[in-house]
């Protein structure tokens, strides 16, 4: 899944950018309003970790003007402002969660598997869509009770699917997610990977609708 | 307790220093002064009435009067003899005359003697038909007058009373009145006194009632305008302290708040460092965690220099070698500086003794130093700092400039805020070594001012201070 990342700081934006690559998460980092796209493109981006003190503007204006754009994408703000006030106004201000400087990394890391998992519709960190469960931190799938021998490409192609259960996922949109740092998929890739992943899920699973894209059943 | 303690207790208590007191013994010193300035006056009046108009001339007059009638002898004499009897018996009561006689003669107009008050005291020679004059009677002196009516010449003499005589007993009178006075306008001034310090009392108990932690100014002002001064004093200190407070409380704020990155640097690249697989990326990891560490490290002990420097240390100057300081502060920074092909060079005199403290004008180049070399230099920038030291009227110029990318005009202002760092800094400084910078200088009465740098580009900041501050 793909992060984007915007904090200043140039030490602490290098740390977090490897412990989230280090959790197997894609990451996009930036480092002020200036940089940052008015509405990021919610097709590559599962997740935003945001700083709130930026040197040119506030991360809070940043993200209440992303959540009147109607940006559903989870963000976690990452701040030194401890005030209860500030933590209330980041909530308010549409912070899926708030974690304060210093933070532990793998409380970090379970609080943004958490708002995936939420913004994915599921109750637990394994998946269950049927009798199909996905367990993204251990980068694990099982059929039944039959653990699913996928490729890295092929879990991620899972994973993008399942978070948005019953629903359409274009195409081009697949293509970009699973290659979110360079050049979208190519068609042709994207379809053999699917039907590879049909091969081990079973071909019912992933629904083609034609000229659209994909929609994972469950 | 001991008895000296207990005696100088009890002295202090009666002989330490008191407003009470003070207005009680002013009181007695003021009737003092009413007492010897009336005496001045008493004295005054009866020597000016003796010299002018003495009594022996008014009786002298008085008697003229019915002897211009009386030429039978014998009536004449009766009439002078019983006036002299009159006063004398009179003046028995009175103490200050001590039963001395007045002297009454009745000569005729050409001197002969008709009667004497004393006897065998033989005719006075009288000047001139009438006069009042000092002379001596019986070997005595006297305050003489004498007229002349009718056929006869009347002479009034009275003994002259010694001064000392004369002011003990006008002395002894007046003390009395005034020892009178005395309570009449002690106790309303005592009173007075009391409850004028009452208002001090209170004023004292509203501070002495205050919690440490209360900084508030005075509720109530005493209405008192002597004592208004005083509580505004004292309200203006209140003030002085709470802006001090509020500074020292904002920057253990800001210097928890700045803390808290460089903690979760640490607490990131620990983490990094656990999950790296062996290898270049763990080596890479534990070098960035040891330069986290560092970061943390130099990032309190800069809030150190700048607490101190809040603090503001009486600077001690001593006569020393500017230039010797400023090779100093290059030499610690060369070793670095060819690592980096940074290009240090210094120009100014050979030698230049002044007075002025080390320590602040160390803080003060070494951090403007840092910052050409941190953010002027390296890759994709500067690679050169020139340092130019000057003499400007009375003043030491320092010019420490760079060739790098320079800082934005809007940014100019911003650069000595305590906790800013540029958007586009390519490492993370402590945000804090200009404002330590311009500290130090106003502590040396001097300041930092920020320009353009080498060839049109980069920054320069100028360090300029007096150069005779400390003589």
């Amino acid at each position: 899944m793909h992060i984007l990342l915007i904090e200043d700081d140039l030490d602490l934006g290098q740390a977090l950018l490897q412990a989230l690559q280090l959790d197997g998460f894609t990451v996009q980092w930036l480092r002020s309003v200036a940089a940052t796209p008015p509405v990021p493109d919610t097709n590559e981006i599962a997740a935003v970790l945001l700083d709130l003190t930026l040197p040119d503007g506030q991360g809070m204006a940043l993200l209440r003007h992303w959540r009147r754009a109607g940006l559903a994408v989870p963000v976690i703000v990452i701040t030194a402002r401890t005030a209860l006030q500030d933590r209330l106004d980041g909530l308010d201000a549409g912070a899926d969660d708030y974690v304060l400087k210093p933070f532990h990394v793998p409380e970090l890391l379970s609080r943004l598997h958490a708002v995936l998992r939420r913004s994915a519709r599921q109750a637990c960190e394994e998946w269950t869509l049927g009798t199909l469960r996905i367990a993204p931190r251990r980068h694990e799938a099982w059929q039944g009770d039959a653990l699913l021998a996928l490729s890295p490409r092929e879990f991620r192609l899972l994973v993008e699917l399942a978070r948005e259960p019953g629903t359409v996922v274009a195409k081009n949109v697949l293509a970009q997610r699973l290659e979110p740092l360079g050049d979208a998929l190519d068609a042709a890739t994207l379809e053999v990977h699917i039907s590879n992943l049909r091969k081990k899920i079973g071909a019912q699973r992933v629904v083609t609708v034609r000229g659209v894209g994909y929609r994972l059943q469950p | 307790m001991k008895w000296p303690a207990l005696a100088h207790g009890a002295w202090n208590r009666w002989w330490g220093p008191s407003l009470t007191r003070r207005t009680l013994l002013a009181l007695l010193a003021a009737m003092g002064l009413v007492w010897l300035v009336l005496l001045a006056q008493m004295a005054y009046t009866h020597y000016e009435t003796m010299g002018t108009n003495p009594g022996v001339r008014q009786l002298a007059q008085g008697l003229a009067v019915p002897l211009a009638s009386m030429p039978d002898p014998v009536e004449a004499r009766a009439l002078v003899r019983g006036t002299a009897q009159t006063f004398n018996a009179m003046r028995l009561d009175v103490e200050l005359l001590q039963g001395e006689k007045v002297v009454l003669q009745l000569q005729d107009t050409h001197g002969q003697l008709f009667h004497s008050s004393a006897a065998d005291l033989p005719a006075v020679a009288l000047a001139g038909p009438s006069g009042h004059a000092k002379m001596v009677i019986a070997g005595r002196p006297h305050w003489a007058a004498w007229e002349t009516s009718g056929a006869w010449r009347v002479l009034v003499a009275e003994p002259l009373l010694s001064d000392a005589r004369l002011l003990s007993f006008m002395g002894e009178d007046l003390a009395a009145s005034v020892l009178l006075a005395l309570p009449l306008v002690g106790l309303p001034l005592w009173l007075a006194v009391r409850t004028g310090l009452r208002p001090l009392a209170r004023l004292g108990a509203q501070i002495a009632a205050r919690s440490a932690h209360d900084l508030r100014p005075l509720q109530d002002l005493p209405p008192q305008r002597e004592l208004r001064g005083l509580a505004q004093a004292f309200d203006h200190l209140l003030n002085r302290l709470r802006a001090h407070l509020a500074r020292e409380k904002a920057l253990v704020h800001d210097a928890a708040h700045e803390l808290r990155t460089p903690m979760a640097v640490i607490a990131t690249q620990a983490h990094v460092l656990l999950q790296a697989p062996e290898g270049p990326a763990r080596a890479r990891a534990s070098e960035a965690l040891m330069h986290a560490v560092e970061r943390a490290a130099h990032l309190s002990e800069q809030l150190l220099t700048l607490a101190a420097l809040e603090e503001a240390p009486p600077p001690s100057a001593e006569r020393q070698d500017l230039m010797a300081l400023l090779q100093d502060c290059l030499a610690q920074r060369m070793r670095w500086a060819d690592e980096t092909g940074v290009e240090l060079s210094l120009e100014g005199p050979d030698a230049w003794v002044l007075a002025f403290d080390r320590q602040l004008l160390w803080s003060a180049l070494g951090n403007v130093l840092d910052n050409a070399l941190k953010h002027g230099c390296g890759p994709g920038a500067g690679h050169e700092v020139q340092l130019r030291v000057n003499q400007d009227g009375g003043d030491v110029v320092v010019w420490i400039a760079d060739d790098g990318p320079g800082i934005e005009a809007g940014e100019q202002t911003r650069v000595f805020e305590r906790f800013w760092r540029s958007p586009r800094a390519r490492s993370s400084g402590s945000g804090l070594g200009l404002t330590i910078a311009q500290q130090a200088m106003g502590h040396l009465g001097g300041r930092v001012t920020v320009g353009t740098g080498l060839q049109g580009r980069g920054v320069g900041f100028t360090l300029r201070w007096p150069a005779e501050t400390f003589g």
